[in-house]
């Protein structure tokens, strides 16, 4: 058999299976995937940089900025870094507030993701259901700090705006109504015998290759590490609620996608103990005053839809730091995927490539040339693979 | 099969998820915690064991003695790798190495420091390939040197930058 010649696709730098702009080289032979090259930088915008030159109120902004989809993740770090370099601790009301945000924001990063991991599939059955629940959550989000995202909630030593007590009861019965919309897309997707044939034993990202990559988050949890920083470093409210760590041993997407669903309905579980506990707290500060900067250094780490993202401040007692480190949970994630890639068909590597969530959007701009410049694929004839290779196994919708 | 999975995760009779007993109990566990200080201290006793506060630790280390300090965080109290910190300070350039012990939420901060003339450690990617992209970045930010540091490409910066480009320097600009 004439040995096959091996091809690089090109995904990137902009397409919409990443937030940001990166660029995949997937190294194939056939139909098979048997390396890949991650470069990164497109999206480079110095915020470690632009952080030095701000205020500590004004910090919290700036880093609510690196990210739309998971917006709240690191000013809710970020605080901490303050909080811990300063040695300031937070009123018990914003401990609750900072709680329910954060895990409103988890629920519909989660949805988010299940939606066009479904879509990317083929299966447009999920990505319907999928965001049309994340609509309520972003409905509650409204309600509690004025917008659906960017939620500009958190400042150092506290909460900006306070959950009041009318507001509760109305709350309590939607997340009851989510509940149930919830458990029912949980069931339908892990019941689904078309989901289990498509995402199980792809990509695998065994334990020992988690370890040795450092990941985190929903990623390493699927590859049975039971990290979870809401769990292992106390902060907020997490340690005064009760909740599960999900853990899958598999390592492959279906139990990413399991580990992050059932991650969902522990979410409104620890919502619905926090808004109650809030009832029962008299009203009174949601924030600590700071006088002066720290002087000493800090980190804050907070568990974001995508793992664990960690700051670290360093100030000399003005009002500006003097170092300021920000790492995001994908830096660690997406490079695990030159190993989970490794073997599989390039009809699975879309999916696979989505599986850590590096968040979507944008613009898709993908093409695939052989060595001698003829034209294979773009990105819309590799989707149009993934979803093939579903109906062919006869499903998707 | 979902309905077992699910039934796991504590659902009452109505469908609706309520409390577990998910509590951490070994988390505050303090012997575990002089535990570690005691094997930290006896492992690397020039080292500089500095703990501030309960759960952030910071370790200062001879930078020629890297790779032996962070493979015994690495791989004998199995810490999980953060991520690295660089930053240039009048004492020289700095690397915090932030191993995370997960269990305990314990975050120890390696610290090391390299003269502003030549800076040069060792590279920790023998370890493991999650450190190899926290280095690329320091290596172009700072212009540290990582001995041994195989992919020495621009991680963040555009690949056409100088090679003497490095704006987390205090020269910059």
């Amino acid at each position: 058999m004439a040995e096959l010649e091996r091809k690089i696709i090109p995904i990137g730098p902009f397409h919409p299976l990443q937030e940001e702009a990166e660029y995949f080289k997937l190294k194939v032979e056939g139909e098979k995937v048997v390396g890949l090259d991650i470069q990164l930088g497109y999206m480079h915008r110095g915020h470690e940089k632009i952080c030095e030159g701000k205020t500590y109120d004004q910090i919290p902004f700036v880093v609510e900025r690196i990210c739309g989809i998971c917006s709240t993740s690191h000013p809710f770090a970020c605080v901490q870094a303050i909080e811990d370099a300063a040695g300031i601790e937070i009123p018990p009301r914003a401990a609750y507030v900072r709680t329910i945000v954060g895990e409103l924001e988890r629920i519909h990063s989660h949805l988010l993701w299940a939606g066009l991991a479904g879509h990317f599939l083929g299966y447009n059955t999920v990505w319907m259901w999928a965001w049309k629940y994340r609509e309520s959550v972003l409905e509650i989000s409204e309600l509690i700090t004025g917008n659906r995202n960017h939620y500009a909630m958190f400042k150092p030593g506290g909460v900006r705006r306070d959950i009041e007590g009318g507001m509760i009861p109305p709350l309590l019965a939607t997340l009851d109504e989510l509940d149930k919309k919830l458990t029912m897309l949980t069931k339908a997707v892990l019941d689904d015998p078309m989901l289990h044939k498509r995402l199980e034993g792809v990509g695998v990202l065994t334990r020992e290759k988690a370890i040795e990559y450092s990941v985190e988050g929903p990623t390493g949890r699927a590859s049975g590490l039971k990290i979870d920083v809401r769990k292992d470093d106390p902060h907020a409210a997490y340690d005064w609620v009760e909740w599960e760590e999900i853990v899958c041993q598999e390592g492959d997407v279906f139990a990413k996608t399991k580990v992050r669903l059932l991650e969902c309905l522990e979410s409104t579980k620890i919502i619905r103990q926090c808004l109650r506990k809030l009832k029962d707290l008299p009203e009174g500060e949601i924030d600590a005053r700071m006088e002066h900067g720290p002087d000493g250094e800090g980190v804050g780490r907070y568990e974001a839809p995508r793992g664990e993202v960690f700051h670290y401040v360093k100030g000399d007692g003005s009002m500006y730091p003097v170092r300021y480190k920000i790492r995001a949970p994908s830096s660690m994630n997406i490079k695990s995927n030159e190993v989970a890639v490794l073997g599989g068909s390039v009809a699975d590597a879309a999916i696979i490539l989505a599986a850590v969530d590096p968040c979507y959007c944008c613009t898709e701009r993908i093409a695939a040339f052989n060595t001698k410049g003829k034209f294979l694929y773009n990105w819309n004839d590799l989707l149009k693979l993934s979803q093939e290779k579903t109906a062919r196994m006869g499903g998707g919708s | 099969m979902a309905d077992e999975v699910i039934k796991t995760q504590n659902l009452d009779k109505n469908g609706a998820y309520i409390g577990g007993k998910g509590f951490c109990p070994q988390r505050d566990s303090e012997p575990e915690f002089k535990n570690i200080e005691g094997q930290c201290r006896e492992f690397y006793p020039e080292g500089e064991l500095n703990l501030v506060r309960k759960r952030r630790w910071y370790w200062e280390i001879a930078a020629e003695d890297l790779v032996k300090v962070a493979d015994f965080c690495f791989n004998t109290l199995g810490c999980r790798f953060s991520t690295a910190t660089g930053e240039d300070t009048p004492r020289g350039f700095t690397i915090l190495y932030h191993f995370s012990i997960d269990r305990l939420g314990l975050l120890i901060s390696v610290r090391v420091i390299l003269p502003h003339d030549d800076p040069q450690v060792d590279s920790l990617t023998v370890l493991g390939q999650g450190f190899e992209w926290a280095e690329r970045e320091i290596h172009e930010m700072l212009g540290i040197g990582f001995r041994g540091l195989g992919d020495t490409r621009h991680l963040l910066l555009p690949d056409d930058s100088p090679d003497d480009y490095h704006p987390y320097r205090r020269s910059f600009g």
